[in-house]
């Protein structure tokens, strides 16, 4: 049988489109910059470096298909967002004080938006 | 009453009942509360009224450690003091600022915020300030349709400052000491040097000097030195005919702990939508023109054992543009003209208040208690022949950690509001980076070189701003502060001023 080995960081797209998009984020940062952001995350977090390993943690709390409406998937991860605020789930990259969720959105951007 | 001292004979004697050192903000208060009493009152002032360069000479000396103003732009030589450019800006300290707090090296001091809340009031008149409120709910009820950020009060909270219009001591108070029967304005009396008793246990006699050649002698029987902390704790030191390290300085505290406040741009705030945040806006609520800062609460500050401090708030096109105040005034040029830029401002009507999105955030926040930051006497000497000030001002990592944290729970405070997010300035990034940067610069506030403790191997000056070894000799102003705090220091100097002259006049009977 002719394996082929899982190559670490390999990136797909995730299932629905709005997964890698940090709603707040995007109102104020351009692509370029959440790319950036993105991609600083994941040398601070490297054990969260694959597309996969992101959008299992990003999608642990809701079930996400591809027919989920964007404003739902945007209403929920704004939600985790101010959670993470909540119990002081931040971190700081390039100067801004992020929820873990929306900077592992900015990752996942990183790795599948290309 | 007015004399001016380049008239008197040489070598005059002038005798009163109190004499107070120094006619800026500290000194005219003082002088004032004692204004138709029965006590006579001298009054020195080493200007005249008005800006004299050979006066302000007098102030000039050297800095060293991190880059500050020059030590001849910092303060006003001439009546009415440093207030001929102050900006206004007044608010109270908090009360963890009298705290002892383990955090802080040398903090505490030996009274606390409740003793000073009457003075607080009574000082309001004096600066031409709004009613005794700091409390934001008040302000907010007077303009309910300007409403603060949604945050958490228990983390980060609504610090008002009023706005002193701002009051110049020399126009405001000049009539009423001239005119005044038992204040007596010496002009032009520069007081070099200070003389005890045989046994150094109280103040005989100070001396003044000025640049027509004459010297004086002032006797009383309670002296005041309301100079300014880098001028208080100069004269002191260099008053060593009788002890050779200064008067008051048994313990080598004279001049140490000088503390500025750090004033620097540090944040960006981005909104999730556009607003005019008036509550922390200036000029745009009505005359009394309050303002709200952010502030740390004290529980916030116990954990994660930060100093206090405040973040003010401009549009971020205007932040963005405006230089690092070290970089405004590097030069000798006096800012006189520093206080015009507020009464040039238009008033904004509430409902025209341009609504941003992105906002830049300015920090004042204490420097901490540091014996390594201070004034000492240089070699050189000025045109009257007293040493020169020099002042080394240090600063330590407690002070940037500081910094970085306020403005990362601000940014948590705001996520979990869903109202913003805030980017640190690139000096904030790096957690383990405890450089300066080149913008470090401070707000023209010096504090501590006479330090208040109810011990005199911890302070210069006792709970009543009496000097520890010296039963006649008290010190009015802002040189006696313990610590920073957040706020600007008029306000609360002037507050402590008034509780020293009650003291003395309990003395005097």
């Amino acid at each position: 049988m002719l394996g082929v080995p899982f190559i670490a960081g390999c990136s797909h797209k995730p299932v629905n489109a709005a997964i890698d998009q940090p709603p707040f984020l995007m109102h104020i940062m351009d692509k370029k910059s959440i790319m950036e952001t993105g991609k600083q995350y994941i040398g601070m977090v490297p054990q969260e470096s694959s597309s996969s390993t992101l959008e299992s943690l990003l999608t642990e709390k809701m079930d996400i298909s591809r027919s989920t409406p964007p404003e739902k998937v945007h209403e929920h991860f704004d939600a985790l967002s101010t959670a993470d605020f909540k119990a002081n789930r931040t971190i700081i990259i390039d100067g801004w004080v992020l929820s873990t969720t929306e900077a592992r959105q900015c990752a996942l951007f990183s790795l599948v938006e290309v | 009453m007015h004399i001016d001292a380049r008239d008197l004979d040489n070598n005059s004697i002038i005798e009163g009942d109190i004499c107070i050192v120094g006619a800026g903000a500290a000194g005219i208060s003082m002088a004032m509360e004692w204004n138709h009493s029965k006590h006579k009152v001298i009054l020195l002032e080493g200007g005249g009224f008005e800006y004299d360069d050979r006066v302000q000479e007098l102030y000039t000396g050297k800095t060293t450690g991190i880059p500050y103003f020059p030590l001849k732009a910092i303060r006003l030589h001439y009546f009415g003091g440093t207030t001929g450019h102050w900006a206004g800006f007044c608010s109270t300290f908090d009360e963890i600022d009298f705290k002892k707090r383990d955090w802080v090296p040398h903090s505490g001091w030996p009274i606390n915020r409740k003793d000073l809340d009457p003075f607080y009031a009574r000082a309001h008149p004096i600066i031409d300030l709004g009613p005794y409120e700091y409390d934001a709910a008040y302000w907010m009820k007077q303009y309910p349709n300007s409403k603060p950020l949604p945050l958490d009060e228990k983390i980060v909270w609504n610090k008002m400052w009023q706005f002193s219009p701002p009051t110049r001591f020399g126009t405001k108070y000049r009539d009423a000491i001239v005119q005044s029967k038992n204040i007596h304005l010496y002009t032009y009396a520069n007081v070099v040097d200070i003389r005890a008793n045989d046994p150094v246990t109280a103040i005989r006699e100070v001396t003044v000097k000025n640049y027509a050649g004459k010297q004086h002698t002032i006797k009383a029987k309670y002296f005041v030195l309301a100079c300014c902390s880098v001028q208080n704790a100069r004269l002191l030191l260099a008053s060593n005919q009788q002890t050779a390290k200064g008067l008051g300085n048994d313990h080598d505290l004279v001049g140490r702990f000088f503390m500025e406040h750090l004033e620097m741009k540090s944040a960006e705030l981005w909104l999730a939508q556009p607003d005019a945040l008036q509550f922390y806006m200036w000029e745009t609520l009505g005359t009394t023109k309050p303002r709200a800062e952010l502030a740390i609460s004290e529980a916030q500050q116990a954990e994660h054992k930060i100093l206090n401090g405040t973040a003010s708030l401009v549009p971020l096109s205007q932040g963005r543009k405006s230089r690092a105040f070290i970089d405004m005034y590097r030069n000798e040029k006096n800012k006189t003209d520093f206080g015009q830029f507020r009464d040039t401002s238009q008033h904004v009507d509430p409902k025209d208040a341009p609504k941003d999105l992105s906002y830049m955030l300015h920090t004042r926040i204490e420097q901490s208690p540091n014996p390594n930051s201070r004034v000492t006497l240089d070699t050189e000497k000025d045109s009257l022949g007293m040493p020169r000030a020099s002042l080394n001002w240090d600063l330590i990592p407690l002070e940037k950690r500081s910094m970085r944290k306020i403005y990362e729970i601000i940014g948590q405070e705001l996520g979990r509001a869903s109202k913003g997010r805030i980017r640190l300035l690139d000096y904030l990034r790096e957690e383990q980076d405890m450089t300066w940067p080149k913008s470090t610069g401070g707000g023209w506030h010096h504090m501590g070189t006479t330090r208040m403790s109810s011990d005199p191997k911890q302070g210069v000056v006792d709970a009543d701003c009496k000097i520890h070894s010296l039963n006649n000799l008290f010190v009015a102003g802002s040189s006696c502060f313990a610590t920073a705090a957040a706020p600007n220091p008029t306000l609360t100097l002037i507050a402590l001023t008034l509780r020293l002259s009650d003291h003395v006049k309990k003395l005097m009977g």
